[in-house]
């Protein structure tokens, strides 16, 4: 069972005692963690875990404690700004922002029609939000360009849904966690990107022994020293290292055959695919010892329950798509899915990227609809009272796709909703040249780098706030009370949206406005309408009764009033033609199947087996750029840290980016810890400290992505490949290729220059002069020879988060070898 | 002779060329956009047959057209990663890359014109579940 005890986590600045405590959800990661804002003189003051919420019982995590200190910000913005006839951004009022971006539309319909208007929102906004969205896009605008960086953190979670089962919606939740004899976190670095969640499974495992922890990374992670076993692959090969494994549970007997045959199809051409993955065969690409791949093997083969995260090692990789829905498959063949300890679990990158999948703000249309079922779309249409044939139909396109549509001017106008993706898209100066050419309306809490290239922006409420819901990793929709009024001259970006709508008088077929509701919680009960019936249905939730329950998992409706633990349990699965939310991708190219072609497969409610066929990263070491680069988060920042990076503490813990080096390859460059060096990539260079270890394996090198102003120069996504999945249109962030370039000086040694000297001027340790010279004694220098001299030294001082409250430690670690 | 014809059999063209182009190549971006291809050129044969007759129902070769453009909608923008690729790279592919380079705006423009003749012929509502959206005459929302 998940936690024993309550423990509350608090982080409040208060002179005397707080006026109130407010209901809320931490609105940072996907864990979904209830809380309560302390409001003193109506100003967020601080926060507390709410001991009530099982998903944390007071728990919070390091960027959960303080992330209400961005909200006192002083450079909130605080009025709409517009760019002049100088390229300044200066204050505007907001009609004159609301009209310049109204004339701007219709312009572009007019020239362009709807597909010349792309909205970009993001997974930090709340359901509300995300719902109008998909309203006023769709059905208003018409246009089918709705996209979101849930595109870069959790595209890949739905994807692999829709192919295998039928519909979006994680079938295994925290509980099964906690019930699990067996917990698989592949590519999920759960300590550093969710450590509440780390916490609760340590808890248990403390307790218990329980579950056994297999974790598959190419990093040595703070998660992977509290594993049993860890499979530490070359970075790309998460494909063959499950199409290896699920080789060989089927070779043990594992398979759950009479599950198979009762609740699935395909399994035949899957395991077709695999013959080529023997263990020599496995253990030749990923780089993993033959004997480790058995024992793992073995484990999975034996486990009674299994449970398997994923996160951004499978997502942001190669065949992202193709290894989660490899993951997918282990378990079908096993017939571990829909029971107690037991499930995939694809996990989501941010707090409420969910809701914006579940609600048609991204991808799909609301309520797991398939845009490419007439019904579908017919269904929508009444719900809205528009005409069908105004509503766009067709697989999505994700940003990547529109930015090079940009490229071909196929769109005008780029609104921009909290989000920063000029730190955040891969090859970033090649998405900052298309959005130059567009006119962009950003909608921010803040100026961000995003703002160089913005025409229009809106200043948008912040978490605490506004009220609304959020839908985390496991399909909890979890309410968020407004606890302070927004600043004066910000606005909701619930109210955002409806303003814009009735400027645009758009109208449904009575003539009544499109958008008929003006609060959040009306927009919720709209959308329940709108979920009837469906996958994600939530017609069984209110407002208070998430508040009283602390959260609810969809479906949750008259008959299962406190919402679902866990999708599946009666095997019965969303695939049937005119229910399943997609009509599924070719598994390989990522073509989107047609209605005739998805119906000779004849799913009818069974689970679905793909072949996971290997195709190898589109850029891999070479030539120039011997080293694969990989990037990700540090436990202390979210994302481009426009709130954490305004919290003293958290910007105190890691205030700069670095670049991770294996000690071997250190060593062989002559590099040493702090010293300043250039990575560069085919894109670009960035010049960082080195942080030297085994966190990396050797020939990897590791940048965290938070860093990136303009003027620093360590923005990793100047030296990312912008490659996508080819199913879920994800970026593969985790494959690049690169090169380490010293930066040194010389220094002549003078006659009677000693080495500790010479080390002193430069204000370095001997040890490390000698280390970047490869000199073996402080004893052999010359007069007349050239020292080579590091031109910057930083010291990395990124703290290690230690509340790690449990001693996760004492289970042995079983390396690979 | 259905108007749909020369334009279809244009297309075959095209992907047969570019097909045969890179036959010798093998970077993974390659092998993905040629599956496609092969997937799209093979809806074109099935094609091209029925479209021979003068009016043609759309139920039959709705399936097929539509495999036609779902494949077109992802071909291009992985033929454009792989002129990146190898050109950052310095692979050796990276001349003949890049001659390819404007196949694939011309299939597009065809297929965009196919578009047009679909709907004049066989309506927007038919068509609207066979031709994906950014081939068709850009229209839809409440305004």
């Amino acid at each position: 069972m998940s936690w024993q005890n309550e423990r509350i986590d608090m982080n409040v600045y208060s002179q005397g005692q707080v006026d109130r405590w407010v209901y809320s959800t931490c609105n940072l990661c996907s864990v979904g963690c209830g809380c309560e804002i302390a409001v003193k003189d109506e100003q967020i003051v601080g926060i507390r875990g709410n001991g009530k919420h099982s998903i944390n019982r007071g728990r919070l995590g390091p960027k959960g404690e303080n992330q209400w200190q961005a909200n006192s910000s002083p450079d909130r913005l605080l009025s709409p700004l517009i760019r002049n006839e100088l390229g300044e951004l200066v204050p505007a009022t907001w009609n004159e922002a609301m009209d310049l971006i109204v004339n701007k539309m219709k312009e572009t319909l007019e020239r362009k029609g709807p597909n010349g208007i792309a909205i970009y929102s993001t997974g930090q906004a709340f359901l509300e939000d995300y719902y109008t969205i998909a309203k006023v896009g769709r059905a208003g605008i018409g246009t089918h360009l709705l996209d979101a960086n849930t595109r870069l953190c959790t595209a890949t979670t739905e994807f692999c849904l829709l192919q295998s089962f039928g519909a979006d919606g994680a079938p295994a939740s925290y509980d099964d966690i906690d019930e699990t004899d067996t917990l698989m976190l592949f590519g999920h670095n759960v300590a550093e990107t969710g450590t509440v969640l780390h916490e609760r499974i340590m808890d248990r495992k403390a307790r218990t022994g329980k579950p056994y922890i297999i974790a598959v990374d190419p990093r040595r992670t703070l998660t992977v020293r509290g594993a049993d076993l860890h499979l530490q692959l070359r970075p790309g090969t998460n494909v063959p290292l499950l199409n290896g494994l699920l080789r060989m549970m089927l070779e043990n007997g594992a398979a759950d055959e009479e599950f198979i045959a009762n609740y699935t199809i395909g399994f035949d051409d899957m395991r077709g695919a695999l013959e080529e993955w023997t263990p020599e065969r496995t253990s030749e690409v990923t780089g993993i010892p033959v004997a480790t791949l058995l024992e793992a093997g073995r484990l999975l083969s034996e486990t009674p329950t299994l449970v398997t995260t994923t996160l951004q090692g499978a997502f942001q990789s190669a065949d992202a798509t193709t290894a989660c829905v490899a993951i997918n498959n282990m378990h079908l063949a096993r017939g571990l899915i829909g029971k107690p300890g037991s499930g995939p679990l694809h996990m989501a990158g941010q707090p409420s990227s969910s809701a914006n999948r579940t609600v048609g703000g991204v991808g799909t249309y609301p309520a797991n609809r398939n845009p490419m079922n007439p019904q579908h779309l017919q269904e929508m249409a009444d719900l809205w009272n528009v005409e069908e044939s105004l509503l766009p139909a067709g697989p999505e396109k994700g940003i990547e796709e529109q930015l090079e549509m940009i490229e071909q001017d196929q769109i005008d106008v780029f609104w921009n909703i909290g989000t920063n993706p000029l730190v955040s898209l891969p090859n970033r100066k090649r998405a900052k040249a298309a959005l130059e050419k567009v006119f962009v309306i950003m909608q921010d809490h803040f100026l961000t780098e995003t703002s160089k290239v913005a025409d229009v922006v809106l200043p948008a409420a912040m978490w605490g706030e506004k009220e609304g819901t959020m839908e985390n990793a496991d399909r909890r929709i979890n309410l968020l009370r407004k606890a302070v009024n927004p600043p004066e001259g910000v606005r909701t970006d619930l109210e955002i949206l409806i303003d814009f709508s009735k400027r645009m008088d758009f109208r449904d077929k009575d003539g009544q406005p499109l958008i008929g509701y003006s609060t959040p919680e009306e927009a919720f009960e709209e959308w329940k309408k709108v979920s009837r019936g469906r996958p994600s249905d939530m017609t069984g939730m209110t407002y208070d009764l998430l508040q009283k329950h602390n959260g609810m998992r969809w479906p949750a409706t008259a008959e299962r009033p406190e919402g679902t633990v866990r999708l599946y349990e009666d095997f019965k699965f969303p695939t049937s033609t005119d229910y399943a939310q997609s009509y599924t991708k070719n598994q390989f190219t990522g073509r989107a199947l047609t209605r005739a072609e998805y119906e000779e497969k004849q799913a009818d409610g069974r689970a679905i087996f793909h072949a996971t066929r290997y195709n190898p990263p589109s850029e891999q070491p070479g030539g120039d750029f011997p080293m694969w680069l990989t990037t990700g988060r540090l436990v202390w920042h979210w994302h481009t840290r426009t709130k954490t990076g305004r919290s003293p503490y958290l910007q105190a813990a890691a205030p700069h980016g670095y670049v991770e080096v294996n000690e071997a390859d250190a060593a062989k460059l002559g590099i040493v810890e702090g010293e300043v060096v250039r990575i560069v990539s085919p894109r670009g260079q960035i010049e960082v400290p080195a942080k030297i270890g085994d966190a990396v394996q050797p020939g990897l090198v590791f940048v965290p992505f938070h860093f990136g102003s303009w003027e620093s120069n360590q923005a990793a996504n100047d030296l990312t490949a912008d490659f996508v999945d080819p199913l879920s249109k994800q970026p593969t962030f985790k494959q690049s290729a690169c090169r380490i370039e010293k930066l040194r000086k010389q220094h002549l040694v003078a006659g009677g220059e000693t080495v500790g000297y010479i080390a002193d001027k430069y204000d370095m340790s001997v040890d490390d002069l000698l280390r970047v010279n490869k000199l073996d004694t402080p004893y052999g220098i010359q007069t007349g020879q050239h020292l080579e001299i590091p031109i910057s030294m930083i010291n990395v001082p990124i703290q290690p988060y230690s509340p790690q409250r449990t001693d996760f430690k004492k289970t042995p670690i079983k390396e690979q070898g | 002779m259905s108007t749909l014809y020369p334009l279809f059999s244009s297309v075959l063209k095209e992907v047969e060329q570019i097909l045969k182009e890179t036959a010798e190549m093998s970077h993974p971006l390659v092998v993905l956009f040629r599956t496609a291809l092969e997937d799209e050129r093979q809806a074109l044969r099935n094609l091209l047959p029925i479209l021979k007759q003068d009016s043609p129902a759309l139920e039959d070769f709705k399936k097929d057209c539509s495999v036609v453009y779902l494949n077109d909608e992802i071909v291009e923008s992985t033929f454009r990663a792989w002129l990146r690729a190898v050109d950052w790279m310095d692979h050796e592919d990276s001349e003949e890359a890049a001659k390819l380079e404007n196949r694939f705006p011309g299939i597009k423009k065809t297929l965009t014109e196919a578009a047009a003749e679909i709907e004049n012929a066989y309506g927007d509502d038919t068509s609207k579940y066979i031709v994906p959206v950014l081939y068709r005459p850009q229209t839809g929302g409440v305004r």
